[in-house]
């Protein structure tokens, strides 16, 4: 459970102060697949980056499983990031120099993990992601595609409990984009909290949970059924005319990728 | 985050800017071999003046004895003068007169090198004895008398058995530039100023009488800077008041004479020395000048070093800090992607840390190549600097000691260290989700 009690976050001081969030009480469920939607500047980036530990609240209290952020200090919380915590980013946030393996493997470095096994961890990551043909390029030669894929390879290879992904098909074409919220949902199926940050509703309809943040407040909160995010996953994947749209699949031709794709998907919400 | 794995980031954002990289370390590399060949060539002449120093202040067995206003007319040859032929002290008052004659210029001052074991004189002798009692008595012949009158003192057998024996061996102390010495007589101290050299290298025994004498070169390097009116001055200090060449064989006595006629021809001789003006007076400078002067060369030596070398430090440190400087801005993304998936800041710091470190060692390591082969050079260069202070005589010991590269280096680290801790104190304030915001 993720608790923010009366959460504010204000940047600034005096005049010029900004309230980016304003007496925020969320709790989170563990293990759902969150959207936080809203404009720009309404404060959904601020709200992920505090329940991330990437940003301190200016009042109130957030609990993550147990831990509560406020009163840990920088070390903690870096170490409370590196094991807890995945981060998606729109721009990836890979190095380009580093091979796809070494970006994957980044936190259990971080983490002083030994070698044989963070890349183990890292082989196993990007094989879910469906990538591993691409294991030692360099992230550089990497399409837009693939770089989400690896991104989101390094999100996952240490287990963390909250997934966090900030506008992560911003970036993308929207079939990509598509593909990336598909495989965030499987990581989410797999019992993760997948929080998703997007100002795009078609993507956050495929959310359990839909948040809207407006002027820094919680505006609704809005549970999807399964049948609505299939009807949203059935609405990206085909055309007006009832077409099954081209996929791209992330630039990707793996066959060995072990993600479910939107069939997978659909089983999953079958069941 | 281990070691290895930091150490692989600092390669890794070194190598991801080869230019600026390479860049710092060559001016590391020149900075350090700058540092190196100074304190290299520094350190060669600072050790040679310590080593030529040493040796002027220890070197030698060349002793002297200086007894106040008592002529010692010592033996020749094998032929020795019973030591109670001095009783009467007349040949004694004899010489005494002939320099009282001579304006009293000179105490007695006697070489004791003919007797010492090793004979060899260097140009550079500064340590020798003097002894207040007269050098030689042959034991057996006083065997069982107590106080002798010997070169115009009495003094004590104490060990009537003693066998015929070298007495001022065992009564002879040493002296170093600068000691007093007392003399019991009339309480008169002195202190030693100078020493008297000798181009002898060769036993008097075998020379034997007034030539040997007259092959001293007395008072070539010593180091009364005045004398009047039978006395010397040092620094304006009465040290010595009347000195008496003393030195010489005369068998049998037989040559007082000639000893006095030689004597007056070496005065003569003495006055002709450039370093005499033309009232006699012995102008040349005090080896205790030449040494002050040798420890100021030092010290000026040791002084140049350390200034140029921290200057040059500070520069290197301008360097090394401003490419940390620009690292640190070049890799904001870097660094605030790293710190989004955990890494802590002091990680983050020891990854900038160790590129400057890497730089330095590389730079360092370059440096101390170059100064070793260049080490070859300054040798020369400190022989010839060496030679026109020391003269022929001088210690060489050029080379670069085998810690200034550690020296350096570590320098060079603290100092790039201290001098980035600002700019790792921004990694530190590093806002994680403004780098964010620039890239999104």
């Amino acid at each position: 459970m993720i608790k923010l009690i009366n959460v504010n976050k204000i940047y600034g001081k005096a005049d010029s102060a900004v309230h980016a969030l304003k007496d925020v009480n969320l709790e989170l469920e563990e293990g759902k697949f969150i959207s936080i939607v809203g404009k720009s500047g309404s404060g959904k980036s601020t709200l992920m980056n505090i329940i991330g530990a990437l940003d301190s609240v200016t009042s109130g209290e957030i609990e993550c499983r147990g831990n509560v952020l406020c009163k840990m200090n920088d070390v903690k919380l870096a170490n409370y990031r590196n094991k807890n915590i995945g981060y998606i980013f729109q721009s990836f946030y890979l190095e380009p120099t580093f091979t796809v393996l070494e970006n994957v493997a980044m936190p259990l470095t971080i983490a002083g993990v030994k070698r044989s096994v963070r890349e183990l961890a890292a082989m196993e990551a990007i094989s879910k992601l469906g990538i591993s043909d691409k294991t030692t390029k360099k992230a550089s030669e990497l399409s837009g595609g693939q770089k989400q894929r690896v991104s989101i390879a390094r999100a996952i290879v240490h287990n963390p409990d909250i997934i966090l992904a900030d506008e992560p098909t911003g970036n993308l074409d929207s079939q990509n984009g598509s593909e990336v919220i598909r495989l965030l949902q499987s990581i989410c199926d797999e019992g993760k909290t997948v929080i998703l940050v997007t100002h795009n509703i078609d993507d956050a309809k495929k959310t359990d949970i839909m948040i809207e943040i407006k002027d820094g407040v919680v505006a609704n909160i809005i549970h999807h059924t399964e049948e609505e995010k299939l009807a949203a996953q059935h609405a990206s994947d085909y055309d007006e005319q009832g077409n099954l749209k081209e996929k791209n699949m992330l630039d990707n031709k793996d066959e060995e990728a072990t993600i479910p794709t939107s069939d997978v998907a659909t089983e999953g919400a079958e069941l | 985050m281990k070691f290895w794995s930091v150490l692989k980031l600092s390669f890794h954002n070194l190598a991801n800017n080869k230019l600026r990289t390479f860049l710092t370390v060559v001016v590391l590399f020149i900075m350090a071999a700058v540092v190196m060949l100074m304190t290299g060539f520094g350190m060669s002449f600072f050790n040679s003046i310590g080593a030529s120093t040493d040796k002027a202040m220890n070197e030698g067995d060349s002793r002297v004895s200086i007894t106040e206003q008592c002529s010692y007319v010592d033996d020749v040859g094998y032929e020795r003068h019973e030591a109670a032929n001095f009783m009467d002290n007349t040949v004694v008052e004899q010489v005494m007169d002939v320099y009282k004659s001579e304006e009293n210029i000179f105490h007695t001052i006697e070489f004791s090198t003919f007797y010492g074991a090793n004979l060899s004189v260097s140009n550079q002798i500064s340590q020798f004895s003097v002894s207040p009692k007269p050098m030689y008595m042959g034991a057996n012949q006083f065997a069982g008398q107590k106080d002798y009158l010997t070169a115009g003192r009495m003094w004590n057998i104490s060990d009537e058995n003693t066998t015929n024996a070298w007495v001022s061996d065992t009564l002879m102390e040493k002296y170093e530039l600068g000691d007093t010495i007392k003399f019991e007589e009339n309480e008169n101290t002195f202190t030693i100023c100078g020493f008297l050299v000798s181009d002898l290298n060769k036993d008097p025994y075998s020379q034997g009488g007034i030539e040997l004498f007259i092959d001293y070169k007395l008072f070539d390097d010593t180091t009364m800077s005045k004398t009047s009116e039978g006395q010397v001055y040092y620094n304006g200090e009465l040290v010595i008041n009347k000195i008496i060449l003393n030195t010489f064989h005369d068998k049998d006595n037989m040559f007082t004479d000639s000893i006095v006629s030689d004597l007056k021809g070496f005065k003569k001789s003495l006055n002709s020395v450039d370093n005499y003006d033309d009232d006699g007076i012995y102008v040349q400078s005090s080896i205790l000048d030449e040494l002050k002067f040798a420890m100021m060369m030092k010290i000026m030596v040791l002084a140049v070093i350390i200034f140029v070398s921290v200057l040059i430090i500070l520069l290197s440190i301008g360097s090394v800090s401003n490419t940390i400087k620009i690292t640190v801005e070049q890799n904001r993304k870097f660094f605030g992607m790293m710190k989004a998936i955990g890494m802590q800041n002091k990680t983050v710091r020891r990854v900038v840390q160790w590129q400057a470190i890497v730089m330095v060692l590389i730079g360092t390591v370059l440096a101390t190549g170059l100064t070793i082969g260049l080490m070859y050079m300054v040798e020369p260069i400190v022989a010839m600097m060496m030679a026109s202070v020391f003269g022929e005589g001088a210690i060489i010991i050029a080379g670069l000691p085998i810690y200034i590269p550690f020296v350096v280096f570590f320098a060079l680290v603290g100092f790039v260290l201290l001098f980035t801790v600002k700019n790792l104190n921004k990694i530190s304030k590093m806002d994680v989700i403004s780098v964010i915001s620039e890239v999104n």
